[in-house]
Order: C-alpha cells, then sequence, then structure tokens
C-alpha cells in the first residue's frame, strides 16, 4: 500500500453537553466530569439519564443546523478563516439527525445540510454524508483526500447529531440502551447513553502558511458486512480499518501511542474493540486506550469528530483523561487504560476508531503539530 | 481526451424495485428489515458484479462500496416515527431507517469489508466525490475494486438504483475503461 501526505489541522471546535470552549471541556474531561443527566421523556425507558447539549423541547433539525453552523464558524475562526471563503469546502455529516422525528427533513437527505451553508454564508455546496456512528470520522476523512488531492485548498470537516425521541426508544428496545451507567472497559459494562453534539476540523494542506494543531497523518475505513445493527465481534474489520489508517499514515502499530475508542459501553462493542486491538498491537506495544462517551454520551453521528478533537488535546497536552465509570478493567483488553484518574503521556501518535451500525469503522491517525 | 483511463469498467448494473429472489436465502434473512430503496441499490450492484462474481469472491475484504442518495429509506423513517409516537419502537426497523444502511445493506448482501462511505447527497452533487474518494483508495492499494452506486428518484423513471464496478487498468488489462458516458449514467441527470 501506498503511504499517503499528511494534512494539518489548523483548527477545532466542539459543542458539547459539558460546553463548547475547547480548553474549558478538554479541562471538564480531565476532571472526570460528564454531561449525563436527567432528561424528563413521556414514556417509559431503560435509563432518564442523556447529555443534551441543547434545549431538546426545540424543533430538531432547528437545532442541528443551529449547533452544525455556529461549531463550523468556530472551528474556521479558530483557523482565521470564515465559512465565506470561496476557497472553504464543507463536508458534514449526520447519522440520523432529525429524519426520524421531523418528517419534513427526510424528504432531502441534504437539505439540512443547504441550510447550514445558507446560515453560514458558504459559498460552495457542501458534501453530506451520513455513516451512521462513523459520520463525523468519515467526514474527515472524505475531507483529508479533497485536500491530499488538491480538489480542496481548505475544508471543515465533522459531524452533528441531536437528541431525539425515536432515538431515546429505539436504544431501549435495543437493549443497547445502559439500565445504570456508561462504562465501558468495565467488568460492568451494561449498555450505551446517548448525547448530542457536534465538532468540526478545519483541514488544510500542510504547506499553507497557517499554524497547525496537529496533523492527520492517515484515514480509513472497513465495513462489517455483518448485520444491520450487530457489528463483526470478531473485530476483523476493525482491525481492517486500523491496519488501513496505520498504512496510509506510514505507521507502525507500534508507534501509536494513544487510541480513542468508540467505548460506547456496550458489551457487543468492548468485544469487538478488544479483538480488534489484540489483532493490531502486540503486548510491547502497548498504546493508552480512553473513551470519553461516559463524559459526553454517545453522540451518534458526531462522536467520530468530537473524538478526533480529544485525540488532538490528548496530544496536545500530552493528558489522557480517565475513562468515566472504569474501576475494574474486563481482562480481555490488555492494553493500559486511565482508570480513576488523568495519566501522563508523551504519545506523538494518536488514533480514535469509530464504529457504526451498517457496519461503518473508521480509523483516523493524528500526530502532534511539530 | 478521456479523464478516466486509469480506471476499468468491469460490470454495470440498473435496478428498479426490490429483488430478494437476487440474494441467497441466509442473506434475505440478515437484510429482511432492510427498505426498499436499500434492497433496490443492493440489486444494483449485484447485476453490476456478477460477471466478475469469482475475482470478487476472493477480493471481497479489499472491496470499497461508495453510495450516494439523496432519498434515504424513507418508508422505514416514517414508520419508525409513527410507532415512537405511539410510544414503541422496533430495534431491526431502527437500524433500517440510517441512511448509511443504503450502503451497509450492499456490503452484508455481497459481503464486501473494503472500505465504504454513504453520500446523502444527489448523484450529480455527489459521484464526483465519491470517485475521487474511491480512485485515492484503489490507487494507493487500500482497495482492489470500487463499486460506486446512485439511486434518485424521477416522475418519468420512478426509482432508479445504478451501479459501476471500478478496478485500476492494471488489474484487468485490455479491458474498456470508464468514459463520460457512463459517468453521465450513473449521475443519473440534474434529478
Amino acid at each position: 500500500m501506498v503511504t499517503a501526505i499528511p494534512v494539518a489541522v489548523t483548527g477545532a471546535a466542539w459543542h458539547t453537553a459539558l460546553g463548547d470552549d475547547l480548553e474549558d471541556v478538554w479541562q471538564a474531561l480531565l476532571e472526570g466530569r460528564s454531561g449525563l443527566r436527567t432528561v424528563p421523556f413521556p414514556g417509559r425507558l431503560r435509563n432518564m439519564l442523556a447529555a443534551p447539549a441543547t434545549d431538546v423541547s426545540r424543533p430538531p433539525e432547528a437545532r442541528l443546523i443551529e449547533m452544525a453552523a455556529a461549531t463550523l464558524s468556530r472551528a474556521l475562526e479558530a483557523a482565521g478563516r470564515t465559512p465565506s471563503d470561496p476557497g472553504v469546502q464543507l463536508v458534514i455529516a449526520t447519522s440520523l439527525g432529525a429524519y426520524l422525528d421531523d418528517a419534513t427533513s427526510r424528504a432531502s437527505l441534504s437539505a439540512w445540510g443547504d441550510a447550514v451553508a445558507a446560515t453560514v454564508g458558504a459559498v460552495t455546496k457542501p458534501i453530506v454524508i451520513s455513516t451512521a456512528c462513523s459520520s463525523g470520522a468519515d467526514a474527515i476523512m472524505v475531507a483529508t483526500e479533497l485536500v491530499r488531492s488538491g480538489a480542496s485548498g481548505c475544508c471543515v470537516a465533522g459531524g452533528v447529531d441531536v437528541l431525539t425521541p425515536s432515538k431515546r426508544l429505539a436504544h431501549t428496545a435495543l437493549g443497547t440502551m445502559s439500565p445504570t451507567r456508561l462504562r465501558p472497559f468495565d467488568i460492568r459494562h451494561d449498555g450505551t447513553l446517548l448525547g448530542e453534539g457536534s465538532a468540526f476540523l478545519v483541514i488544510e494542506p500542510i504547506t499553507s502558511n497557517r499554524q497547525a494543531v496537529a496533523k492527520l497523518l492517515g484515514a480509513a475505513s472497513a465495513n462489517d458486512a455483518t448485520g444491520m445493527a450487530g457489528a463483526d465481534v470478531t473485530g476483523l474489520s476493525a482491525a481492517y480499518a486500523l491496519k488501513r489508517s496505520f498504512l496510509d499514515a506510514g505507521l507502525a502499530p507500534s508507534e501509536v501511542g494513544l487510541v480513542n475508542a468508540h467505548g460506547s459501553g456496550t458489551l457487543m462493542n468492548d468485544t469487538t474493540e478488544c479483538q480488534a486491538f489484540n489483532r493490531v498491537f502486540t503486548a510491547s506495544d502497548r498504546p493508552i486506550v480512553f473513551a470519553t462517551k461516559p463524559n459526553f454520551g454517545h453522540t451518534l453521528g458526531a462522536t467520530g469528530a468530537i473524538e478526533a478533537i480529544a485525540v488532538i488535546m490528548a496530544l496536545r497536552t500530552g493528558t489522557v483523561p480517565p475513562i468515566g465509570g472504569l474501576e475494574q478493567p474486563i481482562p480481555e483488553l490488555m492494553l493500559r487504560m486511565p482508570v480513576g484518574a488523568r495519566i501522563d503521556s508523551d504519545a506523538r501518535v494518536g488514533v480514535s476508531l469509530t464504529l457504526g451500525f451498517g457496519g461503518f469503522d473508521t480509523s483516523l491517525v493524528f500526530g502532534t503539530a511539530s | 481526451m478521456n479523464d478516466h483511463e486509469d480506471l476499468i469498467l468491469a460490470g454495470c448494473g440498473e435496478a428498479d424495485r426490490h429483488e430478494p429472489e437476487l440474494f441467497d436465502t441466509h442473506i434475505r434473512a440478515v437484510i429482511r428489515y432492510a427498505d426498499p430503496v436499500a434492497w433496490t441499490i443492493a440489486a444494483a450492484i449485484a447485476r453490476a458484479t456478477e460477471t466478475n462474481r469469482g475475482l470478487l469472491d476472493a477480493w471481497r475484504h479489499d472491496v470499497a462500496v461508495v453510495v450516494v442518495s439523496d432519498h434515504g429509506p424513507t418508508a422505514t423513517m416514517a414508520q419508525v416515527h409513527t410507532n415512537a409516537d405511539a410510544g414503541f419502537s422496533s430495534p431491526l426497523r431502527y437500524a433500517a431507517a440510517s441512511p448509511g444502511s443504503l450502503a451497509g445493506v450492499a456490503c452484508i448482501a455481497s459481503g464486501f469489508r473494503g472500505p465504504t462511505l454513504n453520500f446523502a447527497m444527489r448523484p450529480c452533487d455527489g459521484i464526483p466525490v465519491g470517485l475521487l474518494v474511491g480512485r485515492a483508495w484503489l490507487h494507493r492499494g487500500m482497495a482492489r475494486a470500487l463499486v460506486l452506486a446512485s439511486f434518485a428518484v424521477s416522475k418519468d423513471r420512478g426509482c432508479c438504483a445504478r451501479s459501476l464496478l471500478l478496478v485500476p487498468n492494471a488489474a484487468l488489462p485490455g479491458h474498456a475503461t470508464l468514459d463520460a458516458r457512463a459517468m453521465e449514467w450513473i449521475t443519473q441527470g440534474a434529478q
């Protein structure tokens, strides 16, 4: 396989249940704070906890568009650009967004993206992606290819998703919603809890004159080809995504110091990721594995982009936040994890892995800016 | 000059409806809750790949899939919405309501585990981007073949799914290359 050229991340912004300031939210993660709280619901759910980032009583499509518009604008501002720059390409993604709960939103899957572009005054037509919980990561992967190829000189890419009644009911019915707490890789893991949010990165060629906050070294994906809602628990396809992204970056697994796991807290997820990590990493590699869904909830179409920023912040600060709810790690995962407190890291390379319904597995490899 | 001489057009397929008979019984069972749009796309892909099935079976872990459709699994979305209003949910219909299922079902039906994307866009807007990304995967060796598919609904044709099977020209020398006519066909006009 041919190694690809790296690109620069020149700006980043997120909007989460813990706030929207890059540094403040990162500090909240290091302190182990969680945005999960009781969110009233008129019917029966397995758990009333969720991590809202907006006023969930408002219509879902309005929340989706507003969050995306505000967050991508802040990411571009951090990069010294504006959405109306003719050279800026929007690459935006959601999973189910408002499609289930707002009948008008599903007539055209891209209409919400056009509305975001109109809201921010973008000149180019947005590229819209929907690959379930890998949506945000896949938007970043597509933007990376656009910049590498020279088709675009600057992309703002990421994901957004909203908490809605249909999603809370469905994860209750699926049995994927935890009846207790979200505890990735803990022996008491029993499911996920939903959240909402958005995150965007600005991606440009490294040769540009703008200061990078990180480098995006590699990006790749794979499909489970297994089931509509079930993952490939052998971890084969998730391992393909990881290995392809390392080859794309021209790196060996031993050079990876950090992994942000999908870490949704379901038994199926933890089994799949453990198998994938065991296929890719050897005992001597020992990257630190962390997960942020206990803090943000599972933000579905936004999670891949939010977690990409978490990797970048961990690389920048040399600190890895504790995994919420993790007290007794499952023995199957033999890699290091931050249990109970933040840990220091000297990693120069970090990976974000996301897994989604429909079998979408995506891996993004980031490096420090210098 | 042909801008696509680096790619062999190894197959094309079209479908306008759900055709479960194209798939083995066990596959039908796994994707039985899939939306008709997802089934139709899977049928077009099955047709595009059938003449090279032996080769693709050998390569199936390295076959990339890119689907482009502005039309989602709307019937299933509406059903999930109706159920939610009544206070309940069908787990498998929820998974089938995801726009990503348009690519995911095709991967399950064909066993393809390569890189995968689903663009929620009109084919005329999304196919050029999907081809750019897929071409990069092929040239860097991240995939050995690329299945490109589009779905559109028009007043005159109704539902239409179309698919192309593309491979690097070094993989099948002597075959016809992708050309402007095939690109126009897969983008399905302006809709």
